[in-house]
């Protein structure tokens, strides 16, 4: 078996007091690209801010290149929703990307030369070298999900964690997204994609994720795209499951008891 | 004694404006973090929340020691800000309820205390209510000190910490990816901010101290796009405020420091907001104002086009009337556009008819044929009707740039015809 990039063991997420993933458990191969897909509300946006350690879990871990996600920052790059951020905010197109190299040289190291370089080399990746000194502000949504992907390539990461690429951008946009993705395979890397497009996600991906606040499926896509997985994932939520969530929110009872979990915590 | 005479001569009129003007850039700097960070009101809550914690320092400590007031007034700073975002995370409440509602009450506390040390007749009472609305004219030289030493920290933490603070204003979420702690980092910023308001209250007062965090900042950002820049500038706007402040009181001693340093500033935003070349009303009004002139001009010289397409013979000139059988224009705009044209060589004149001149024509074939490639491309492309087009492309043909129009041409072949089968001029180049 090929290298594991990211594994989620038993992971169980809470939003708001409401467990919105439960018991979610994959792993991922190395050097692929991974779709991960689901109907709108499944959790995916969720289940990639439990990767990134933005959102606590109630139960369960992840772990990135078999190691503690605290040790492998600097390997794992994520791209958030583009949507998550003023662009009215006041900052070239450059110093975004800049932000990239935050997790080689830290907040407070002035910038090497090189740092300059790479976030010129990943600019010019996206095909925005030429807007590197425009602000923000005038960019177009697909030119805003470029810059975004270039702040994540000039980390150098190995593996990529991309939360909806490409939601509302042009065709063009999506084909250069694409192209850049499968660049970065080709070198080697992991690239985890949440993606809702049922018509190319097997021209895109290699492995699949489906889940629906929980896990129905995951593996290569060959094996998992099948009727039955996706009637299961976007056929409609599990009511039970859901009236569960809403309860554990409404009566505000821990969604898991202290003690209970069989997990060691050891790394 | 005139009022620059004082500021050369008379200590205390310096420490008076060196202290108002140094509040004002701490404020405006540190400001700017917080109007990007959405956190405006944060800054008003947070100073009337300084109230009670000044006068339980005063009622402690018995008299008004600046360095003891500022702690106190920091503390008291910072459990407000605990609390509002205790009330946030722990119930339902929006911000902006949690904010209104620690404000209030801090400050109705603050004011019971006031009130119970004043009638308490301790000697040294007498100008604790300053915190109120603010008495720059009693800024001491000590008071000046506690400026400058923290002020100087104030301002060490924002070099240090721009990119961090940066980072969090513009994508929280992805530095905590990095693995940065990004609670530290808005712990630091909120204190400083509420170190600021600590030093500024006594001179400006609560509500004021609170308008110097935001208000310079919103004028700044009318004209810049840089975040540098933003800083500079509203560090700029904060000096100028407190200056013109200080000098009013000055002059006529009547008047007040804090309100004069805020009305300051809130005019500088109302001549921002109005007058700034992107963001201001005005510029955007006369912008209006020109595109709507270029449209009129474009029609005119489209409209001889048209007349001359229509036409058999070669004429020699078209009067008002014949226009105004093309187009609705307005009788009296229609004179005064078509003198323009004439002056700008696109037309020429020949007793009261009018022609188009070789570079009028290049300029109404260009436009007819931005209109004619619109409508093939909206018929062709997006599957209007052929008879849905018109009205969409007389408005997009004066939009069109060259670039676009390059590449409506390739996109549709270089095509020789329009839907309704009307010739589409050549590029006149």
């Amino acid at each position: 078996m090929k290298e594991i990039a990211l594994e989620a063991h038993n992971l169980t997420v809470s939003y708001h007091r409401k467990p919105v993933l439960w018991n979610i458990d994959f792993k991922i191969p190395a050097g692929e690209i991974i779709g991960i897909m689901g109907p709108n509300g499944a959790g995916k946006s969720t289940l990639l801010k439990s990767i990134m350690g933005l959102v606590p879990a109630s139960s369960g871990y992840v772990r990135i290149f078999n190691q503690n996600l605290k040790t492998q920052r600097k390997k794992i790059a994520y791209v958030p929703q583009r949507q998550s951020v003023d662009w009215d905010f006041p900052a070239r197109v450059i110093d975004v990307v800049k932000m990239g190299r935050y997790t080689h040289t830290g907040l407070f190291r002035r910038f090497k030369p090189m740092d300059y370089e790479k976030a010129k080399s990943a600019l010019e990746k996206v095909g925005m070298l030429a807007f590197a000194e425009r602000q923000i502000a005038q960019l177009s949504g697909g030119q805003q999900q470029r810059v975004f992907l270039a702040r994540a390539l000039a980390q150098e990461a190995e593996l990529y964690i991309l939360d909806e690429p490409f939601a509302g951008v042009d065709a063009a946009t999506e084909e250069a997204l694409i192209k850049i993705i499968r660049d970065l395979k080709s070198q080697g890397k992991t690239m985890v994609v949440v993606h809702h497009d049922l018509q190319t996600c097997r021209e895109y991906f290699s492995h699949l994720v489906f889940i629906n606040a929980r896990l129905v499926a995951s593996g290569p896509t060959q094996e998992v795209f099948t009727e039955k997985n996706l009637a299961s994932t976007y056929g409609g939520k599990l009511t039970l499951l859901s009236k569960m969530a809403e309860l554990v929110a409404e009566k505000e009872f821990p969604v898991r008891e202290k003690g209970s979990s069989e997990f060691k915590k050891s790394s | 004694m005139s009022f620059f005479e004082a500021l050369f001569q008379n200590p205390s009129v310096q420490w008076v404006v060196l202290g108002t003007v140094g509040l004002a850039v701490l404020g405006s700097s540190v400001g700017t973090f917080n109007f990007l960070q959405k956190r405006s009101l944060i800054g008003d809550a947070v100073s009337h929340a300084l109230l009670p914690g000044i006068c339980l320092a005063f009622i402690l400590k018995g008299n008004k020691d600046p360095l003891a007031l500022l702690v106190g007034a920091f503390i008291s700073g910072w459990i407000a800000l605990l609390v509002i975002d205790l009330i946030q995370s722990k119930s339902k409440t929006k911000s902006d309820t949690a904010i209104a509602i620690v404000l209030s009450g801090f400050f109705g506390l603050g004011i019971v205390f006031l009130t119970l040390i004043q009638s308490s007749e301790n000697a040294n009472q007498a100008g604790l209510d300053a915190f109120l609305f603010g008495n720059a004219a009693s800024i001491q030289k000590a008071d000046l000190l506690n400026i400058a030493m923290f002020g100087s920290f104030i301002l060490l933490s924002l070099f240090l910490g721009f990119r961090a603070f940066k980072a969090l204003c513009f994508d929280k979420d992805f530095i905590a990816a990095g693995g940065f702690r990004v609670k530290l980092i808005q712990f630091w910023l909120s204190s400083i901010t509420v170190l600021t308001i600590c030093l500024g209250v006594q001179a400006l007062g609560v509500v004021l101290m609170a308008a110097l965090l935001i208000t310079p900042a919103v004028a700044a950002r009318a004209w810049t796009n840089k975040l540098g820049n933003l800083i500079f500038l509203s560090s700029g706007i904060g000096i100028i405020s407190g200056f013109v402040g200080a000098w009013i009181s000055y002059e006529s001693p009547s008047m007040p420091t804090g309100p004069w340093v805020v009305l300051t500033a809130s005019a500088i935003v109302l001549v921002s907001l109005v007058f700034s070349p992107k963001r201001g009303v005005v510029p955007r009004y006369f912008r209006q104002k020109a595109n709507q002139k270029k449209i009129q001009s474009e029609n005119i010289l489209k409209a001889l086009f048209h007349l001359e397409e229509n036409s058999e013979t070669a004429s020699t000139g078209y009067s008002l009337k014949d226009l105004l059988s093309m187009r609705a224009f307005q009788r009296d705009q229609l004179v005064g556009a078509l003198k323009a044209l004439v002056r700008k060589n696109l037309l020429l004149e020949e007793d009261g008819t009018y022609s188009l001149s070789s570079l009028g024509r290049q300029k109404a074939g260009k436009v007819v044929r931005n209109h004619r490639l619109w409508e093939l491309y909206l018929t062709q492309y997006v599957g209007m009707e052929a008879d849905h087009v018109h009205e969409d492309a007389e408005a997009m043909e004066h939009l069109i740039t060259p670039e676009l129009e390059k590449e409506l041409s390739k996109v549709l072949n270089h095509p020789e015809y329009d839907p309704h089968q009307r010739q589409i001029p050549g590029k006149h180049d």
